[in-house]
């Protein structure tokens, strides 16, 4: 168990090295500098600039720099807000990103697990056809188009919710929460269906069955665990497609997040912005994965024990 | 005599219907169990045995229909209300499968799913259940059965987890233990040990047992009554004895001479049964076993033969009048 | 744009379809589609779109870039010339929206086409090869796995300026990792199988093998992975337009039309619905259609 651990972990930092080093190339590649769009200012002038930020020493040398301040946490000054640090817009914009985040999985979790299991016991009914092919509206619609909906339904027509912003409040949390979950609802259901379904096909459960065993006591005891087993595994990619989908439901709903201050940074070559977002998502997809390998162990004990 | 049987079964028919097509499991199977004995139902894969068991207990998939009649304890089984069915299974009739490897459900420790029947029936408290259990698996021989039950599944040998498996089925004290092949994924010596177990059980508690094999040697040791199956029907029934020396159906001459005897000449040929399995959906008209049957008659292929009674409890579904097998002169 | 994809074709698949059984296979499988009601109507409904989109253009009185000063912004109506009304600049929206199709639909295919080759034949390669070429290929994929995709593609559209072509290489590159694992393990457990030794020893040569063997055992899941990767990919592109990264006007696709109608939600309906209409209705099929095809091929399902 240590060892299987241990195992994942030391995957984790060439993992970290490559993207680090994908995005450092990919920015330092690319025609333009940040200063570029800027006022015109005399040469001289430019290269105290650059002098300032270290953009006029040898790539190599950039690239060192920067690792040795990310290892220290310090994803360096914004340049295009010349005031602010990375780490600040990091710090104001992600909490915005969690919030939301954890609460679109959660409902993705409430609400498409038990479609799926009931589409499970059902198979072939209206308990299943239906459920499913609701969800799969969830996942063709875009989620930059059911947002907008949503606004024009929830907020427009009905003023039951805000149409944006960001003050903090459950209110203003719904409607981004909702759009980011649809297709999380829709894939949970379908892996639910799938897996439940198949886990109800297994002798193991013929066996209790045959030992008189009711069956909401089956599923909930013998077929939960391996049931869930494919849904922890898809937690890894879901929380990182969550992560990175609040670009798109940031842009919908106008809120104060770092897909937003990414896309910005993008399009105005603010390096640092962009590399430290980049890595910060990165992380947290590696994070993640890690975390749902150690609880594939806690549910299958056939990889906890030797 | 004259005291009714435990269990009867009468004209019991399994159907599947899949795609178009109707796959006829089991046709038209009676047999009776009496208690404190055992029965053995013989015949290799795609005979029928194991849908027969699983319809009895309500437990055949839902594409399946079932027909007929099964009494246990003068109660119809067939079609019973799911609540008298859990009753009655786990706990008045046990169930062992084949495949102890998949029986056993690997996510869960061996002590819960042992205990699970005592739960869930006599409402056992779990402190309770739990040392019952572990008198169980003392009574199916399993070392350290304490430190057992906390263990998991793939971490017992496959002989262990079939004797989990019968302790799981024995819990409750059912009347009937149904065993599916017990011995078939298991190696030759532990399957000495589940047969002796199993003997044991039938004469310290007094269990009746339907035993389902391919193997005739299981049933030389044990069995009351055998009933020969071949492609859904039952052809050949009678005692043990009756089955052995005197059979009267050319399959289950077959089967005998397939197996091999250490009497017999070095560098003879292994026996096998001519020809294929039939395809279920696909029966002939006459016997089903007509095509590879070696005393083939014309009118075999025409009508069904009915199951007659040659003497005593022993009757076959044969045409062919000559008594069969080993002893009897052979056809070259 | 998550391990979904992978998530369908699970092992019972891939087990089953590595097994040689000819042409009866696809029979069987064709056969079984056609009972597959939602997935026939799924068919259908595409290929009426698909034609719409060809021909609808082709026989309009309007095309999709010419703005229409004097039509700015008309509801849609049966009668008099614009079925679906015009855009903001005055376009008919019917035929904008079949050139969305076209292009979004292109944009699809073409995108896992060029995923699906890298991956199957880095995914091929590995598996054949095996050994610790195939252990350095796989790492490199587990590697690129993490890469948070969105971002960089992103990046990479902002850097590099908005051309088609490097829309369809920054797609194809990002989602081939899946069908190359997939085809790994296929190309590993095939590699061993009795029927691979046959061959050999009967003389099949080396190419031969590969061809007439592996190939058509490898074809059933690929085509099952195109046919979900097309829709993912469509949605994609729609993001990338969404953002303002995508096609370049005044080519359209669902994604542009559909980002445009997003900002004149409140007035003008019909903008946005139109064609997310489509687009979700294109994504819902090809949805349907594969996992139709999934079923299909998966022997378990009864």
């Amino acid at each position: 168990m240590i060892r299987y651990t241990l195992r994942r972990l030391l995957t984790a930092i060439p993992t970290m090295l490559v993207i680090i080093s994908l995005a450092f190339l990919l920015l330092h590649a690319a025609p333009g500098g940040p200063f570029d769009s800027d006022k015109p200012v005399t040469p001289a002038i430019k290269l105290n600039i650059e002098r300032m930020y270290h953009l006029d020493e040898p790539l190599y040398k950039q690239y060192f720099r920067y690792l040795g301040n990310i290892l220290r946490g310090d994803f360096g000054p914004s340049y295009q807000y010349r005031d602010t640090t990375v780490n600040g817009i990091i710090r104001e914009g992600f909490p915005v990103d969690i919030v939301i985040g954890g609460v679109a999985l959660l409902a993705a979790l409430l609400i498409g697990l038990p479609i799926g299991i009931v589409a499970a016991l059902r198979r072939n009914s209206a308990w299943d056809h239906v459920p499913m092919g609701l969800t799969m509206i969830g996942i063709s619609v875009p989620v930059f188009v059911i947002g907008p909906i949503l606004i024009l339904l929830f907020a427009v027509t009905l003023h039951w919710l805000p149409a944006g912003g960001w003050d903090g409040s459950l209110p203003r949390v719904i409607l981004p929460a909702l759009a980011l979950s649809a297709p999380y609802i829709a894939y949970v259901a379908r892996l639910m269906r799938g897996s439940m379904g198949e886990v109800m096909n297994s002798p193991f459960i013929l066996m209790a069955r045959a030992k008189g065993v009711p069956e909401h006591t089956i599923v909930l005891r013998h077929a939960m665990k391996p049931a869930l087993i494919p849904i922890v595994s898809f937690l890894g990619p879901a929380i990182a497609g969550v992560i990175t989908g609040s670009i798109v439901i940031e842009t919908v709903f106008g809120l104060p997040g770092i897909g937003r201050a990414f896309v910005d940074g993008a399009l105005n070559r603010d390096y640092t912005v962009v590399l430290g977002v980049t890595v910060l998502y990165g992380a947290l997809i590696v994070a993640c994965n890690f975390l749902a390998d150690l609880s594939y162990s806690v549910l299958d004990p056939k990889v906890r024990y030797r | 005599m004259a005291q009714a049987p435990l269990l009867a079964a009468r004209d019991v028919s399994v159907a599947f219907s899949t795609r178009g097509r109707v796959v006829h499991a089991v046709s038209n199977v009676s047999f009776e169990l009496a208690a404190g004995k055992v029965l053995a139902i013989v015949g290799e894969s795609g005979s029928g045995k194991s849908q027969m068991l699983l319809a009895m207990l309500g437990l055949t998939a839902r594409n399946g229909k079932v027909t007929g009649s099964v009494l246990f304890k003068g109660a119809e089984l067939l079609g019973a209300p799911e609540e008298r069915l859990n009753e009655i299974r786990g706990q008045q009739i046990g169930m062992v499968f084949q495949d102890p490897m998949t029986a056993l459900n690997p996510y869960l420790p061996v002590g819960l799913q042992v205990t699970e029947p005592l739960l869930i029936h006599k409402r056992m408290d779990r402190a309770t259940a739990d040392k019952r259990a572990v008198e169980m698996l003392k009574a199916v021989h399993i070392s350290e059965p304490e430190r057992r039950m906390r263990q998991y599944p793939h971490q017992l040998s496959g002989g262990m987890r079939q004797r989990v498996a019968i302790a799981m089925a024995l819990i409750c004290d059912p009347q009937i233990l149904i065993a599916d092949e017990p011995t078939t994924a298991l190696d030759v010596t532990v399957q000495a040990q589940v047969l002796t177990l199993l003997r044991e059980i039938r004469e310290r508690f007094g269990t009746s047992v339907i035993l389902v094999t391919h193997d005739l040697g299981v049933i030389a040791e044990l069995a009351d009554r055998v009933n020969v199956m071949y492609a859904g029907k039952v052809v050949e029934e009678g005692t043990a004895e009756d089955i052995f020396y005197r059979c009267r159906h050319p399959y289950t001459e077959a089967l005998q001479r397939s197996v091999p005897q250490l009497s017999e000449a070095r560098g003879a040929r292994l026996v096998a049964i001519a020809g294929n399995p039939p395809d279920l959906s696909a029966l002939p008209p006459g016997c089903s076993f007509a095509p590879r049957c070696f005393y083939r008659l014309e009118k075999c292929d025409k009508s069904v033969p009915p199951l007659e009674s040659v003497g005593g409890i022993h009757a076959k579904a044969c045409f062919y009048e000559v008594q069969l097998g080993r002893e009897a002169v052979t056809p070259a | 744009m998550s391990g979904s994809v992978v998530g369908k074709l699970d092992a019972a698949i891939v087990e089953h379809l590595s097994a040689p059984r000819g042409r009866s296979l696809w029979q069987d499988a064709f056969l079984r589609l056609r009972h597959n009601r939602a997935a026939m109507v799924a068919g259908t409904v595409l290929g009426t779109i698909v034609l719409a989109a060809l021909i609808v253009p082709l026989i309009s009185s309007y095309n999709y870039y010419t703005p229409q000063w004097a039509l700015l912004d008309t509801a849609p109506t049966l009668h008099g010339g614009h079925i679906f009304g015009t855009d903001d600049l005055g376009r008919d929206l019917l035929v904008r929206v079949m050139w969305g199709c076209r292009i979004s639909l292109m944009i699809g295919i073409v995108a896992s086409l060029v995923s699906v080759i890298i991956g199957v034949t880095w995914g091929a390669v590995a598996g054949y090869v095996g050994g610790s070429i195939d252990s350095l290929m796989m790492r490199v994929v587990d590697i690129l796995y993490a890469v948070p995709f969105i971002p960089f593609v992103i990046v990479l559209v902002v850097l590099f300026g908005r051309n088609i072509f490097l829309m369809f290489v920054a797609i194809g590159v990002v989602s081939w990792l899946d069908i190359a694992r997939i085809v790994r393990g296929q190309t590993l457990s095939l590699r061993n199988k009795e029927f691979i030794e046959a061959a050999r020893a009967a003389g099949v040569r080396g190419p031969s093998i590969v061809f007439r063997h592996l190939v058509p055992n490898l074809l059933g899941i690929v085509i099952i992975y195109a046919t979900l990767t097309v829709p993912s990919v469509i949605l994609f592109e729609a993001f990338l337009s969404f953002l303002g990264l995508g096609v370049q006007a005044p080519m359209t696709s669902l994604g542009v039309l559909v980002s445009d109608g997003a900002g004149e939600l409140q007035s003008y309906p019909y903008l946005l619905l139109i064609p997310a209409a489509f687009l979700a209705l294109i994504v819902y099929c090809l949805n349907f259609l594969g996992d139709g095809l999934c079923e299909a091929l998966d022997p378990k399902d009864r």
